[in-house]
């Protein structure tokens, strides 16, 4: 198990050095010079010309990329748009689109799984059809606008939450209090897929023998459904919550703009309308690791999961 | 156990609920929305608006701008200027105070401006001081200028924010822009980037202390959360809501909606390196096709106001009466002749469609140009809208791979600055590629002259020029600034719209 978790983190390192370099090329690629867009009206050549020679953009195409590489590792990568290191730029962001991410996590997993196994379970049933028709309702409306009827009710109309920015670490109460209102918002469509998911995840294993057998052997329905269907049930749940958490940090751009949140996603956003290189280069690089990490815990949780998956 | 769920959560909600104390309700604490977030406050660098707008209530400069954007003195309490322009002397205040408690002093006055005019810092402020040659104090509050050439305008570049040497040396220059300390009204207490920055009274501010204690200025990019943040008490004031929000606030008594013109120039401009763009008859025929007094209002609303000078109605020359009779009229028939000859010419060719450029961060710009194409269409001339990336616009626009382009520009009250780098044959932003000698000529002359009458008559021949006779540029709306404010927000009115105007020699807002 451990000599596993060792052979996935180093593949981290072939991963993001591709990511990088394709990276690299893109915003090679795509056209905008950083020191014309950030001067703006105040453009002269002398300026241009001071700017690419602070920042390099004179130098051939590997060796920026190399120097990129390397600023970014040392921590030394400055941002043209922020004149600021891009560690400490993404660092100061990187809580709060973490904690947006975990507690939206949180709030999906809580409410989509048992929603997902009763709807299964009472199959046709009035609760069934209504959360089904909640979640099909949850797949349709995009977050951000779940987001905007959220801060009118909630903030506008009932003034329980603040309607937007971020207040400090989720363990403090302004901090949870601005927190709870864009969590929601995000994990509406996480909850609605997860419990469609679950819910055809389960009545597919109800159909499984080994559930008739389980039946006919005298075992407690409740133990049925939860030990044996349950557990079976939750490995494409699973995979499918890993995919939605990585989208939940660097996909939650929308999010964020409703709510002003400081995450990393505006920010990657913001980077790239600068042209922003090395902002870009170190905040994509940092989601993508976050992404990779993240899958890896999915993986090492389906071991707990199901014992039949074994990684030694 | 459910119901027990059910009293957990109810509880938990409830007790979150008793800490929603409105965050705006402290009458001593003031809470800005703004579109963007500040990035560097340094204020040797600070050519971006929002961060301009911040550090402007944290550093001072020479001189500031007061009422109808006049300049009055600031730090410097008085000044003179050669009579061949090429020297200008400013007599500090004497016990002017950095937030940190140092005084100011002429040095710190050098060191600031060096800084800007050292090539190797790479400031977007260089371009608007070019002319200065050399910077010095004469004694601990007298500082002398010397330009290498006259240059009417330079008395802008004074405004800039003066920085404290010995502060820079301590923190590391290259760190002020995360650490501001000036002598402005307000000194930095927290930045939370991304999110807010908060800003507190500095007590012995040498105008007056400011009667907002506290100041948070909170980056709220999208207008709807902006306008509901403002419904639900969160923030007192708001710089950038859309049109439909705005009208919504117009009528509301709780709230007050002020606004000022000058916030920019939109504009169509057409590249003279380009056919048929290069073609007089085919730009006037493209300006004539489309109904443009009809769409602007129903496009802007409360957000513009239709625009027949490149400059903003607060500046002068005032010249739009001549200019709105003389800019091409809307004549569809006229247009459709027009575009038919040129075909038939040889002019237009077969396949020709017109592509009308525009940021697609600008939704106003961006209906303008639907409907202008639809106009186009209509008579004759095949138009397309192409709504692009701003950055990857802009770099195809310094290529000159645009013949047809919408852009929005805004800068400090002089003509200079609105008109020389767009219209010189060399000018920064001639992204028209447009030359014209005489043009030239007028815009070189207003620059050494400081006889104000004079400026005003090279200037109303340049705007005549290249907007009547050669349609370098045609002018569309004058976006306009609007605050939009809680009802108790007291002497906060609209002006400069690269400043938020909280203190000013005029003003000190407060809340009632």
């Amino acid at each position: 198990m451990f000599g596993y978790m060792l052979k996935r983190m180093l593949w981290l390192i072939p991963v993001l050095i591709g990511v990088s370099l394709i990276l690299f090329i893109i915003m090679e690629l795509v056209p905008g010079d950083p020191a014309t867009i950030m001067l703006g009206t105040n453009v002269t050549p002398e300026a241009v010309e001071a700017l690419n020679e602070k920042f390099g953009f004179d130098e051939p195409f590997h060796v920026r990329y190399l120097l990129m590489l390397r600023n970014f590792l040392t921590g030394e990568l400055n941002s043209i748009y922020y004149n600021d290191q891009v560690i400490s730029i993404v660092g100061r962001r990187l809580t709060a689109t973490i904690e947006l991410g975990l507690l939206s996590l949180i709030i999906a997993v809580l409410v989509a799984i048992p929603t997902g196994v009763i709807a299964a379970v009472k199959k046709n049933s009035i609760f069934d059809f209504i959360s089904m028709l909640f979640a099909t309702i949850g797949i349709s409306v995009p977050a951000f606008f779940t987001g905007i009827i959220f801060i009118y009710l909630f903030s506008v109309r009932l003034r329980i939450f603040p309607s937007s920015g971020y207040g400090g670490p989720f363990y403090t109460a302004a901090g949870m209090r601005h927190l709870i209102l864009p969590a929601l918002a995000l994990s509406t469509v996480m909850i609605a897929s997860t419990s469609r998911l679950t819910r055809s995840s389960m009545l597919d294993v109800m159909k499984e023998d080994y559930l008739l057998t389980a039946r006919s052997k005298g075992l407690k329905e409740k133990v049925i459904i939860l030990k044996h269907a349950f557990r079976n049930a939750l490995i494409p749940v699973l995979t499918n919550i890993g995919n939605q958490l990585a989208m939940m940090f660097g996909g939650a751009i929308l999010i964020e703009s409703v709510f002003a949140w400081p995450g990393v996603g505006r920010l990657a956003v913001r980077a790239v309308e600068y042209r922003d290189q090395p902002l870009v280069f170190g905040s994509i690089l940092i989601l993508s690791a976050l992404f990779v990490i993240s899958n890896l815990v999915i993986d090492l949780l389906y071991v707990l999961i199901n014992p039949r998956i074994s990684y030694d | 156990m459910q119901n027990k769920l059910v009293i957990f959560l109810l509880t938990a909600v409830l007790l979150i609920s008793a800490f929603s104390a409105v965050q705006a309700a402290n009458h001593e604490r003031f809470v800005m929305g703004i579109e963007d977030e500040v990035s560097d406050l340094d204020p040797g660098n600070t050519i971006i608006s929002v961060n301009e707008r911040v550090a402007s209530l944290i550093f001072d400069g020479l001189v500031q701008y007061g009422e109808d954007n006049r300049i009055v003195p600031g730090i410097a309490h008085d000044w003179t200027i050669s009579e061949d322009g090429l020297e200008y002397v400013f007599e500090l205040r004497e016990g002017v105070l950095f937030h940190n408690g140092e005084e100011l002093t002429a040095e710190d006055v050098v060191f600031s401006y060096e800084r800007i005019l050292d090539p190797d810092f790479g400031s977007g402020l260089k371009a608007k001081i070019e002319a200065v040659e050399s910077v010095e104090a004469l004694d601990d509050y007298t500082v002398k200028f010397t330009l290498s050439e006259p240059y009417a305008p330079l008395i802008l570049g004074m405004t800039f924010g003066i920085a404290s040497k010995s502060y820079a040396e301590e923190v590391g220059e290259e760190n002020l822009g995360r650490n501001p300390m000036g002598a402005g009204p307000f000194k930095m207490e927290e930045w939370d980037a991304g999110n807010r920055i908060v800003l507190s009274a500095f007590e012995d501010y040498w105008r007056t202390e400011a009667n907002l204690k506290e100041v948070i200025i909170r980056s709220i990019p999208e207008s709807s959360t902006q306008a509901m943040e403002l419904r639900s008490g969160g923030i007192d004031f708001g710089v950038n809501l859309d049109v439909g929000q705005l009208e919504t606030f117009a009528e509301d008594e709780d709230f007050q909606v002020k606004s000022a013109a000058g916030a920019g120039i939109n504009f169509a401009g057409f590249n003279f390196e380009m056919e048929p763009y290069n073609n007089r008859e085919f730009r006037e025929a493209v300006i004539q096709a489309v109904p443009f007094d009809q769409m602007i209002p129903q496009i802007f609303g409360l957000l513009g106001d239709r625009a027949y000078s490149m400059l903003p109605p607060t500046l002068w020359p005032d010249d739009s009466e001549y200019l709105a009779a003389n800019l091409p009229q809307f004549d569809p028939e006229a247009a459709s002749a027009t575009f038919d000859r040129l075909k038939a010419e040889g002019v237009i060719e077969n396949n020709f469609v017109a592509e009308v450029f525009v940021s697609n961060s600008r939704p106003d710009q961006v209906k303008v140009a639907e409907a202008m194409v639809t106009a186009l269409n209509q008579a004759g001339l095949r138009a397309e809208v192409n709504a692009m990336e701003f950055g990857t616009m802009w770099d195809m626009l310094g290529r000159g791979e645009i013949g047809l382009f919408f852009l929005r520009f805004v800068s400090d009250p002089d003509p200079d600055y609105w008109l020389y780098r767009f219209f010189k044959s060399d000018g920064a932003l001639n992204r028209a590629f447009y030359e014209d000698q005489e043009v030239d000529q007028w815009l070189d002359a207003a620059r050494v002259t400081s006889i104000q009458e004079e400026r005003e008559e090279l200037y109303t021949n340049v705007l005549r020029k290249v907007l009547t006779e050669d349609i370098v540029f045609y002018p569309m709306a004058h976006s306009t600034q609007i605050y939009v404010m809680q009802d108790n927000v007291v002497g906060l009115e609209p002006g400069n719209s690269l400043l938020i105007p909280l203190v000013t020699p005029t003003a000190n807002v407060y809340k009632e």
